[in-house]
């Protein structure tokens, strides 16, 4: 090569990494970087003033299996996960279809179901309290009229995560209904003409043609909600602070209290590790199954 | 074998009439061509016939049987979109057998169908590939595979080839009216193209704002247009329509002070229409036109002519000599004029009258 054609490559590469470099900062300091902090840092002890802090291997990985509160905490993760995705999708589905049509008030009708969404969760939390508050709440005083006995819907560990599950799919169907409606408008119209003329019903139109056009929107959203059942944590400082009886506590919401309530630093980045492995897992293996079935246009 | 027959036929949205009183009949085994500019209507009359659009007014029968509410499962009509409306997601053969699956038709059954279908718009070796990886031409064959293999007796197109190159359009035309045949199918075609209908139908049905301009055979439409519309509308290139003007020593084209008298009596306003293939350069003729553009097609050359304040076209065979901006004598044979009034109404046509007694020939 001759030797300005040489410059001229190195150029171009000092050109390419300087496009690179604003975005690559970005991710290094605040993905990669807190990353492998969080996972060097779950290696060590917790430490005070008399006991510097030390390395102790896997030590804090065993303590956490022996930690009921984690068990408690992963296995109210996997009910809520459970109890909000599927119904919030299926919801989202149904409304996205319900305001696809054409139909009176519809724009009215897509803000109403999409306004959950733009709450602060802390907002919602506050007017789920208002529901949920035992005697004087709404669902209460509906339960009284027609002549039933309320309850404490947030104080009884058997309804708390119910509870929460419930509002939490208020808050989600409407965004992921979004997705779904956007997918739908890009889905030409013809192809339910189509279905129509060959005598298709409206289920089969749905389950042949439409769910199968809206896998991509589904891997998408299914991600999504996934993400966020272990990311929620806003609504239980307002509603339950994970009580009663760590009935209602989620796996992100105990990383919050073993690091900052417990001061246990090093503990709370054990189990950042687990959920973020989890979530990982969790991630890839929908990619893996859903995308040999999805059709991409 | 079935005839349909539609009786004015309206559809209206809020206050427009898209379709206004629209009335024709398709004969068993023909092909109908619905011609007409983009916003005629055609379209919207296509999807009444099919059912996917409830006419406001108006009647659809299919063999003697109205149709008018029945769902489009039930009128044994199918249909190829301008899209093609193909499921993306599913391959040529789920595509095409779709509607029999739907309609829980035995696999043997399928099977034996989908191979003679796909053996006859030549789409045997493509029968697993997914539509996005087929052309343009390949997913039109599949829409009318598609629409083949149900074995109705009606068969509705709507722009089938609109997406297709010019080359494969003159090739699709030839197997779908091929096909049509074959099948002995009653097609309705709806195009915006009078090249397709004037080629491929028995019947054209032109619309025009939502009504019917003027119905009948490829050669009733080129020879005896009713309108100014039609006239124009047919022909490729269309009538040569030359507003007249009334001096007072009879009738010239607008603007043409030096030319003789033409020897019929009209009014200012009216139109003269000569077919482009009329119109002959004669070097002795009285009339004069001046040479404004020359496109050279290859057997003949489409020559534009100035008289007066009008242009015509003139279809002359082979490289005519006559340069750009010179002036020539222009002739055409009387047999060859047609007259509209100031409507656009057709008043006469083929033999020059004496001024008197206009040969009324228009059917509307």
């Amino acid at each position: 090569m001759r030797p300005d054609s040489v410059r001229a490559n190195t150029l171009h590469h000092v050109y390419g990494w300087l496009l690179l470099m604003p975005a690559a900062i970005l991710l290094i300091a605040f993905t990669h970087y807190p990353t492998v902090a969080t996972l060097i840092n779950s290696l060590f002890s917790k430490g005070n003033i008399v006991r510097p802090s030390r390395f102790i291997g896997l030590g804090n990985y065993e303590a956490m299996l022996d930690d009921p509160i984690f068990w408690k905490a992963f296995g109210n993760n996997i009910w809520f996960a459970a109890g909000t995705i599927p119904t919030s999708m299926i919801l989202a589905i149904a409304m996205a279809l319900l305001v696809n049509r054409a139909l009176p008030g519809r724009g009215f009708l897509r803000m109403a179901y999409f306004t959950p969404t733009i709450l602060p969760m802390i907002a919602v939390a506050n007017i789920w309290l208002f529901f949920y508050t035992p005697e004087i709440g709404l669902i209460d005083q509906i339960l009284e009229t027609v002549g039933l006995q309320g309850k404490n819907w947030l104080g009884d560990p058997d309804t708390v995560l119910g509870a929460l599950i419930v509002m939490t799919i208020w808050k989600e169907a409407g965004f992921f209904m979004i997705f779904y409606l956007a997918a739908l408008q890009n889905i030409s119209p013809e192809l339910n003409d189509a279905a129509r003329l060959e005598g298709a019903s409206r289920w089969t139109y749905f389950r042949r043609v439409l769910f199968p056009l809206l896998m991509p929107t589904t891997l998408f959203v299914a991600i999504n909600a996934l993400l966020n059942s272990f990311k929620l944590v806003d609504h239980l400082f307002i509603l339950t602070k994970g009580g009663p009886d760590n009935a209602s506590n989620l796996l992100l919401y105990y990383i919050f209290e073993s690091a900052f309530s417990f001061l246990d630093a090093t503990y709370a980045a054990t189990l950042t590790m687990v959920l973020l492995a989890l979530l990982a897992i969790l991630a890839i293996g929908q990619f893996v199954i859903l995308d040999k079935r999805i059709h991409y246009r | 074998m079935s005839t349909v027959e539609i009786t004015g036929l309206v559809k209206q949205w809020g206050d427009t009439r898209a379709v206004d009183g629209v009335s024709f009949v398709a004969a068993a085994g023909s092909l109908t061509a619905l011609l007409g500019p983009s916003g005629c209507g055609k379209s919207t009359i296509l999807r009444m016939v099919s059912g996917l659009e409830p006419p406001t007014e108006g009647h659809v029968r299919i063999g003697g049987r109205d149709v008018t509410r029945t769902e489009p499962a039930g009128r044994g009509v199918s249909m190829v979109f301008q899209s093609y409306a193909l499921f993306p997601h599913l391959s040529v053969e789920e595509n095409i057998v779709f509607g029999l699956k739907v309609r829980r038709i035995s696999a043997t059954d399928r099977a034996r169908r989908l191979a003679k279908v796909a053996d006859m718009v030549g789409l045997s070796d493509l029968l697993d590939r997914k539509p996005s990886a087929l052309s343009g031409g390949q997913r039109q064959r599949v829409a009318l595979a598609r629409a083949v293999i149900a074995e109705n007796d009606v068969c509705l197109m709507d722009e089938p080839l609109s997406n297709l190159d010019a080359k494969l359009r003159t090739e699709m035309r030839t197997s779908i009216r091929d096909l049509q045949r074959r099948l002995d199918m009653t097609m309705i075609y709806v195009t915006h193209d009078q090249t397709e209908a004037m080629t491929m139908a028995d019947q054209i049905v032109l619309l025009n704002d939502g009504k019917v301009e003027q119905a009948g055979t490829p050669e009733q439409l080129y020879d005896a247009p009713s309108s100014v519309f039609t006239a124009a509308f047919i022909g490729m290139p269309p009538m040569n329509l030359l507003t007249l003007e009334r001096f007072s020593d009879g009738v010239r084209v607008r603007g043409d002070r030096e030319g003789p008298a033409l020897a019929f009596s009209a009014d200012s306003g009216w139109r003269l229409g000569v077919r482009p293939e009329h119109v002959a350069l004669a070097p002795g003729s009285p009339v004069i036109g001046t040479v404004a553009a020359k496109d050279y097609l290859g057997a003949d050359t489409l020559v534009t002519l100035e008289v007066g304040q009008e242009r015509l076209t003139a279809r002359i065979a082979g490289r005519p000599a006559a340069a750009i901006g010179e002036r020539v004598g222009v002739q055409w044979p009387e047999d060859a004029e047609y007259l509209f009034d100031a409507h656009g109404r057709a008043v006469s046509r083929g033999s020059r009258t004496d001024g008197q007694t206009p040969v009324r020939t228009a059917s509307a």
